[in-house]
C-alpha cells in the first residue's frame, strides 16, 4: 500500500475523541451534488412545493422547534433510498421514525415506463450479493426482470500488448456455497451476529436463497432508473402499511447544525441539544438521533462532521452512452450474450456491458478533451470509433482522436482508414497473432441519441466513516474509479451492514446514536472499502501507460493469472461479494 | 555478389537443420513449455509461421534468438559482412520496428508512406533524371553521393526475417532510406561516419542494432578516429538526433527539387562539421 | 439445593469445600468439573463488618451491621463519574460491554420465560406487535444494583423495562440522572421508565421491594463481603424471578489480561481497578448464588474482548440453550471460556419449582 492508503489506515484506528463541534456550517443556496448515479436528464426543483407529512409538526418546526426524528437519511439516490427500505424491513428499526430528504423528485421514478428499445445511459452491474441484498429489502421482485442482463463472462485484455484474461460464471458456480477467502481476510473478523431472523418483518416474503446460488451470473446489468424504481415503489408500500418513513423531495438541506438552542422553550426535562438539527430550504427543521450521509461525493454532512475525505482525481473522464450492437459480429460463443468486453487502453479503459435485446452499455474512461470529442462526433464515427478503440491499435486509435476538429467533425475519413488498418491487421493474423484465438467484440452499429455524458473520476475515501451521531453511506464515504464496477455495489453493501447495524443497536436498547453503536458498521466496511479503492486504483494506473517494461510485466501478470484457475476464481468471487449467505449466520 | 549467395545459402542449411531437428520434437506443448508461453506468449519450439511476403524465411524463437547471438558476433568481428548485419537488427529490432510503424501512424506524411509503400530502386527514383537537377538540390547531391560512392540503391540486403509484413516494409524503407541520411547530414562514409549515422538513428529509432554499432562500433577505430567521433559527432547526434523530425516519416521521394539548406531546415537538421 | 458434600463451619482457617450444583442428575453432562477448591473463609461467610466507616458521612449513617460496600471503591468510581459516558474515557470498555450483555439478558429472559419466545404467534395486533419488537422488556421490573452511570438501566429502559438503578456513590447517581434527560426514550417515550436511586442494595430491601429481574454486573467483585451481597441480591427477587450477575474469574489468565495487560501494559482502564484476589470463580460464585441466594443457576456464560474486531463477544455457552456470537472467541474451547469475565445466570426458587 502507498504511504496515502497507509495514513487513512491509520487514521481510521485512530479514534476520534472529540465529539462533534457547535460550528455552523455554512452552505450556498446552490445546492451540494446529491448523488453520483444522478442521470443525465435532471428535474429543476421548485422550492415552494412541501411533500412529507403534514400537520402539527410542520408548524411546529416553521415556528422554530425542530421535528424529532430518529433516522435521517440525507441524499436520496440510490444508496440512501435503499438504506430507507431496509429500514423499514427490519422488526426493530421499522418502528423509527425515519426521514429521507432528496434535492431532486423522487416520486417521479414511479411513473417511469421504458419503451423496449431505449435504455437510460446510467447502467450498473450489480453483483450477485447486491441482487440478494436488493431480494431481501424486497425490491428485486419489483423490477421487470426483462431489462435486467446477467453478465455471464468476462473479456478484459489489455490494448498494448494483447493479454487478456477471461472470467466465466461457471466458474464461481462450483462450490458457490464457500465463502470468498479474500472476502473472509478482508471483512476484519466482525463479530455482529447477521439476525436476519429478526431482521425482516414476518410479512415480507422470504425467499428462498438455497436455490439462488446454482446459477449465479458474475453480474447483473441494470439501469439506476429502474432500481431507483423498485425502491421507490418498496418506500411507498412501506408507507402504506404505516412505517414513519417520511419522504422530503424536491428539497434541499440549508444548513446542519448542532449544539445549539432551538431559540424556542424546548421541554425542560429532555436535553437533546447534541442532536443534528437539518434547516431545509422550505423552512422546516428536523432534529434527529441519527444524521445519515448519502448525499454523493460532495457531502454536506460530511463536512458538517469535520471529517476529512483525501484523494485525488484522475485526469480521466467516463463517457457512457447506450450502444445498439450487431450480435452476429461477434465470434464469441452464443453471439456473445451476456459477455462483457474491457480493453485496457494507455488513456484508460473502455468497457462494453451487455443489455438485452441488442443494446450495450458504454464506459469509456479517457482524457478529459477525448471525452469532450467523442461527445460532439456525429454518431456514425463515433460508433467507428468505439469499435476502433475495441480492435485497433492504440496508435490508430490516438491518431484518429487527435484529428476530431473543435466542432465534433471529423477531420479524416474515419471509415477508410479504419478499413486499412484493419485488412493490415487481418493481413498479420498469418505472422506475429498467429494462434491467438481471441473472441471479438460485437461490433456497434448505432448509438442511441442523446446518451453520451461525460463524467469526471476520481477517488475519494474519508478518514472515517462514523462520527456522533453521524454515519456515511455510499459516495459520500468513498469514491472509486468505475474500471471494476464496484462503486454501487459498495455503497449497497455499506447500507446492509449500516442497517443490520442499526438494528442490533436498537435490539441491545442502546443509543443509535452514540457512536460506539455505529463502530460495528465502520469497522466491517472500512477496511474492505479501502482494499478494494487501494486495488482499483493501482489498476488504473498500471494500465494507464504504455511503457514498454511495464507492459510486458503486466502483461505476464495478466497471462498468468489467467492460467491459475483456483486464483482467478477467488478474485471472481471476491468481486462477486460471494460469502455465507446471511440467513445461514447464526442469531 | 556470389560470395553473398554463398553466405546466405549455409545461413539457410543452419537454419534447415535446426528446424527440422526443432520439427521432429514438435507435438503438442507440455506444461512446462506453457509456462515458458508467459515469457514470450510463444513456445519457443512452436513451429514457424507461414510464409507473408517476399523473401521471407519464418524462424521460430529459439532459432531467432541463436541468430541474433551468432549475428551480433560475426557483425561485430567484420563490419563488413551486410547480411550478418542485416539479420541482427531484424532478429532483435521487433519490439521497436513496431514503435516506429506507431509514429509513422501518427504523422499524416509517414501515414501516406505505409499505405502506398514505395520502394525506393533505381528505377522508381529515376536517377537519370536525379541527374539533371541544379546544383544545391536535394536531389543532385544525393545522386552525386551515389556516384561517388559507387553504391546503387539496389544493394540493400532485403529482409527475411521479421514476421509481418508492415513492419518488414517499415525496415526496409528504413534501410533504403540510409542513403538520405548522409545526403542530409553530409557524414561521409567512412568507418566514424557511419558510427556517427548510427547514433543519429539511434536516438530517432531506438532500434536495438544502432545501440549495438554506437557502443561497440568505435573499439575498432583508431584513436585519431576515436577523437573526432567524440568530439565533433556524437555531440551533434546527441543535439539534432532527438530535436529533428522522425525521418521515416519523410517522403524524400517529394524532396527531390528543393535545396539541401531548405530540407536541412524543415527537417530540423544542421549538416555535421567535417572535419 | 445445594448438594454440598463436606461443609465445615465458619472459622478463620482455611476451608476446603466440594461443589456440584443441584440441577445436575445423575447421568447427565457435567456442567462444572467436580474440583476441590481452596477458599479463603472471609470469602463466602457472613462476618461482622470490618469496614471503615470512620468519615460518618451522613449519606451512608443508615447503614446496617451487614455492609457490603467498599468506601475506597465506591470513592475510586465517584472520582471519575463525569468520565462514565465520555466514549473515549475510562470507561469505554465497559461501553463497548454492553450489547453483549443485553444481549445476554434478552436470551436468558427469553429461555427462562419471563419474556414471550416467538412474538407473532402471541398477537394479531400489528400494534401491539411493533411495541413487542421494539419494546421486548416491557412489563418487566428490573433493578440494577451498582448501575454507576447507568450504562446498562438506560439500555434496559429504552427496551422498555421498568427500571430501578442503584449505586452507593451519588455523584454516579446525579451523573446518571443528568445523562438520562439526554433522550427523549428514556422521557416518556418508552413504556418503561428509568429511576435512579442512592442507596444500597441493603436499604432497598428494607424498603420492602422485590423485582422480576435482578442484575448486578461487575459489582460483586467490588464488594467487601460478597456472601452477604448475594443473599441480599437474592433476597430482592421476586420467586421465579430471575438474577443476572456478571463478574471475573479469579484465574492466572484474568490477572494476565485484566490487571496487567489492561491495566498496567495497554492503559485501558485505569490501574487499580481491578483486585485478582477478589475475584471469584464461576464455582464459587454458583454455590454461592445456590446456597445464600436461594435461586436455581441456569446458565455460565463467558465473556470476551476481541482485538480483531474491537468489540466483546459471548463465548460457547455450556448450557444448551446458550447462543454465542459468531466471531472469533465463540470458537474457543468452554475451558478458556469462564477463564476472565463471565455471566451467571439463575432463578429465584418459587412455589412451583423442583
Amino acid at each position: 500500500m502507498t504511504a496515502g492508503t497507509l495514513s487513512h489506515l491509520a487514521a481510521a484506528v485512530r479514534t476520534k475523541a472529540s465529539t462533534a463541534s457547535a460550528a455552523r456550517a455554512a452552505f450556498r443556496a446552490s445546492s451540494p451534488f446529491i448523488s453520483a448515479q444522478r442521470a443525465t436528464s435532471t428535474v429543476r426543483f421548485s422550492s415552494s412545493s412541501q411533500s412529507g407529512s403534514a400537520g402539527n409538526d410542520a408548524s411546529n418546526s416553521l415556528n422554530g422547534t425542530p421535528e424529532q426524528y430518529d433516522v435521517v437519511i440525507v441524499g436520496g439516490g440510490i444508496a440512501g433510498s435503499a438504506l430507507a427500505c431496509a429500514l423499514a424491513s427490519g422488526r426493530a428499526s421499522g418502528t423509527q421514525k425515519i426521514a429521507l430528504i432528496e434535492a431532486f423528485d423522487l416520486s417521479g421514478h414511479m411513473q417511469w415506463s421504458p419503451k423496449p428499445d431505449q435504455y437510460s445511459n446510467r447502467v450498473s452491474s450489480l453483483t450477485p450479493r447486491s441482487v440478494l441484498f436488493l431480494k431481501q429489502i424486497g425490491v428485486w421482485s419489483e423490477l421487470d426482470l426483462s431489462r435486467v442482463a446477467p453478465c455471464e463472462g468476462m473479456q478484459v485484455w489489455d490494448g498494448v500488448s494483447g493479454a487478456r484474461i477471461t472470467f466465466d460464471g461457471a466458474d464461481a458456480k462450483k462450490d458457490s456455497t464457500r465463502s470468498s477467502f479474500l472476502r473472509q481476510v478482508f471483512s476484519g473478523a466482525s463479530s455482529t451476529p447477521a439476525s436476519s431472523a429478526e431482521f425482516f418483518d414476518d410479512q415480507q416474503q422470504q425467499p428462498d436463497f438455497s436455490k439462488e446460488q446454482e446459477s449465479s451470473p458474475l453480474a447483473y446489468m441494470t439501469e439506476n432508473l429502474h432500481v431507483q424504481y423498485g425502491l421507490q415503489k418498496q418506500i411507498l408500500a412501506h408507507k402504506a402499511r404505516g412505517i414513519q418513513l417520511d419522504i422530503f423531495e424536491r428539497t434541499k438541506v440549508q444548513d446542519i447544525s448542532s449544539n445549539t438552542s432551538s431559540g424556542q422553550e424546548s421541554d425542560a426535562s429532555v436535553d437533546i441539544s447534541d442532536w443534528p438539527v437539518i434547516q431545509l430550504d422550505n423552512g422546516r427543521k428536523l432534529q434527529t438521533r441519527l444524521l445519515v450521509g448519502a448525499d454523493g461525493v460532495n457531502s454536506p454532512v460530511r463536512t458538517f462532521a469535520k471529517i476529512e475525505s483525501l484523494g485525488w482525481d484522475y485526469s480521466q473522464f467516463g463517457l457512457v452512452a447506450t450502444l445498439q450492437i450487431d450480435p452476429s459480429t461477434s465470434t464469441a460463443p452464443d453471439q456473445g450474450k451476456g459477455i462483457a468486453w474491457q480493453r485496457f487502453l494507455p488513456t484508460g479503459p473502455i468497457a462494453m456491458l451487455p443489455l438485452n435485446n441488442g443494446f450495450a452499455s458504454l464506459v469509456w474512461s479517457t482524457t478529459p478533451k477525448i471525452a469532450q470529442d467523442l461527445k460532439k462526433l456525429p454518431a456514425k464515427e463515433f460508433c467507428a470509433l468505439v469499435n476502433a478503440a475495441f480492435n485497433a491499435s492504440p496508435a490508430e486509435l490516438e491518431y484518429l482522436c487527435k484529428n476530431i476538429g473543435p466542432d465534433g467533425q471529423p477531420l479524416v475519413d474515419f471509415q477508410s482508414e479504419i478499413e486499412w488498418r484493419a485488412s493490415v491487421q487481418d493481413a498479420e493474423k498469418g505472422g506475429i497473432n498467429r494462434g491467438r484465438e481471441d473472441y471479438k467484440a460485437p461490433k456497434v452499429v448505432d448509438v442511441q441519441e442523446n446518451t453520451r455524458a461525460p463524467f469526471p473520476l476520481r477517488m475519494r475515501n474519508s478518514n472515517s466513516y462514523v462520527e456522533d451521531r453521524v454515519v456515511l453511506v455510499g459516495d459520500a464515504a468513498h469514491t472509486v474509479h468505475p474500471l471494476a464496477g464496484q462503486g454501487l455495489n459498495q455503497g449497497l453493501a455499506d447500507v446492509e451492514c449500516l442497517a443490520r447495524v442499526i438494528e442490533q443497536g436498537l435490539l441491545s436498547g442502546s443509543d443509535i446514536g452514540n457512536i460506539h453503536s455505529l463502530t460495528p458498521y465502520s469497522s466491517e466496511r472500512f477496511f474492505p472499502n479501502l482494499a478494494m479503492l487501494g486495488t482499483v486504483d493501482k489498476l488504473s494506473k498500471l494500465y494507464n501507460t504504455d511503457f514498454g517494461p511495464v507492459v510486458w510485466a503486466r502483461s505476464l501478470g495478466l497471462t498468468a493469472v489467467d492460467n491459475m484457475g483456483p486464483i482467478k476464481t477467488e478474485i471472481m468471487r471476491f468481486a462477486m461479494g460471494l460469502e455465507e449467505p446471511t440467513s445461514s449466520r447464526r442469531v | 555478389m556470389s560470395a553473398r549467395t554463398i553466405t546466405a545459402a549455409t545461413a539457410n542449411a543452419t537454419i534447415a537443420s535446426i528446424r527440422a531437428r526443432s520439427l521432429a520434437l514438435t507435438r503438442r506443448p507440455a506444461h512446462w513449455t506453457r509456462c515458458a508461453t508467459l515469457f514470450t506468449c510463444r513456445s519457443p519450439l512452436e513451429p514457424p509461421t507461414g510464409k507473408l511476403y517476399e523473401g521471407h524465411i519464418p524462424i521460430s524463437p529459439l532459432q531467432r534468438s541463436i541468430l541474433a547471438v551468432g549475428s551480433a558476433f560475426t557483425a561485430l568481428a567484420n563490419p563488413l559482412r551486410g547480411d550478418m548485419v542485416a539479420a541482427l537488427g531484424e532478429t532483435t529490432g521487433g519490439m521497436f520496428l513496431a514503435r516506429i510503424r506507431d509514429q509513422m501512424l501518427l504523422d499524416p506524411e509517414g501515414r501516406r508512406i505505409l499505405r502506398e509503400r514505395p520502394k525506393i530502386t533505381s528505377e522508381s527514383m529515376q536517377l537519370d533524371a536525379l541527374r539533371q537537377l541544379p546544383d544545391g538540390t536535394f536531389g543532385r547531391e544525393y545522386v552525386r553521393f551515389l556516384d561517388d560512392q559507387q553504391v546503387s540503391p539496389d544493394t540493400r540486403e532485403p529482409v527475411h526475417f521479421v514476421d509481418s509484413e508492415e513492419l518488414a516494409y517499415v525496415m526496409q524503407r528504413y534501410r533504403e532510406t540510409h542513403d538520405f541520411y548522409h545526403t542530409l547530414t553530409g557524414l561521409p562514409v567512412t568507418v566514424d561516419g557511419e558510427i556517427a549515422l548510427k547514433w543519429f538513428e539511434m536516438l530517432q529509432t531506438g532500434l536495438p542494432m544502432t545501440m549495438l554499432s554506437s557502443f561497440f562500433g568505435p573499439l575498432r577505430l583508431t584513436s585519431e578516429e576515436r577523437s573526432r567521433l567524440h568530439e565533433y559527432y556524437i555531440p551533434w547526434a546527441l543535439e539534432y538526433g532527438s530535436s529533428s523530425k522522425l525521418l521515416m516519416n519523410v517522403r524524400w521521394e517529394e524532396w527531390m527539387d528543393r535545396p539541401v539548406e531548405e530540407v536541412q531546415r524543415e527537417l530540423g537538421v544542421q549538416p555535421c562539421p567535417q572535419v | 439445593m445445594a448438594t454440598i458434600l463436606s461443609r465445615v463451619a465458619s472459622g478463620p482457617s482455611r476451608r476446603t469445600l466440594r461443589i456440584v450444583p443441584s440441577h445436575i442428575k445423575a447421568g447427565s453432562k457435567s456442567l462444572l468439573p467436580l474440583r476441590s477448591f481452596t477458599l479463603s473463609a472471609t470469602r463466602l461467610h457472613i462476618s461482622p463488618s470490618t469496614s471503615d466507616n470512620s468519615t460518618g458521612d451522613k449519606d451512608k449513617s443508615n447503614l446496617g451491621s451487614v455492609y457490603t460496600v467498599n468506601e475506597d471503591e465506591i470513592a475510586k468510581f465517584a472520582a471519575m463519574s463525569d468520565e462514565w459516558w465520555a466514549p473515549q474515557g475510562p470507561f469505554k470498555m465497559l461501553h463497548l460491554m454492553n450489547p453483549p450483555r443485553i444481549r445476554y439478558i434478552r436470551n436468558r429472559l427469553t429461555a427462562s420465560g419471563a419474556i414471550p419466545n416467538n412474538i407473532s404467534a402471541d398477537m394479531s395486533d400489528q400494534t401491539a406487535r411493533d411495541s413487542r419488537a421494539r419494546f421486548p422488556l416491557q412489563g418487566l421490573r428490573i433493578l440494577d444494583v451498582g448501575c454507576g452511570g447507568g450504562l446498562l438501566a438506560e439500555a434496559l429502559a429504552r427496551l422498555g423495562a421498568t427500571v430501578t438503578g442503584l449505586d452507593a456513590s451519588i455523584e454516579n447517581i446525579q451523573m446518571a440522572r443528568i445523562h438520562a434527560k439526554k433522550d427523549p426514550l428514556l422521557n416518556n417515550g418508552s413504556p418503561g421508565s428509568l429511576e435512579y436511586r442512592h442507596l444500597t442494595a441493603e436499604q432497598l430491601l428494607e424498603q420492602g421491594l422485590q423485582f422480576d429481574v435482578v442484575c448486578s454486573m461487575e459489582v460483586i467483585e467490588h464488594v467487601d463481603n460478597p456472601a452477604g451481597f448475594l443473599k441480599v441480591l437474592g433476597q430482592l427477587v421476586k420467586p421465579n424471578g430471575d438474577l443476572i450477575l456478571s463478574t471475573i474469574s479469579r484465574t492466572p489468565l484474568a490477572y494476565f489480561l485484566t490487571v496487567f495487560s489492561a491495566e498496567h501494559l495497554l492503559r485501558m482502564v485505569p490501574v487499580g481497578t481491578h483486585h485478582w484476589s477478589k475475584y471469584i470463580t464461576p464455582e464459587e460464585l454458583s454455590a454461592g448464588v445456590e446456597d445464600l441466594a436461594d435461586c436455581r443457576v441456569q446458565n455460565i456464560q463467558g465473556i470476551g474482548f476481541s482485538p480483531l474486531s474491537g468489540q466483546w463477544e459471548l463465548t460457547r455457552s455450556r448450557s444448551s440453550s446458550g447462543e454465542t456470537d459468531s466471531g472469533l472467541l465463540s470458537k474457543l474451547g468452554s475451558t478458556f471460556a469462564e477463564s476472565v469475565n463471565y455471566f451467571l445466570s439463575a432463578k429465584k426458587n418459587g412455589p412451583g419449582s423442583p
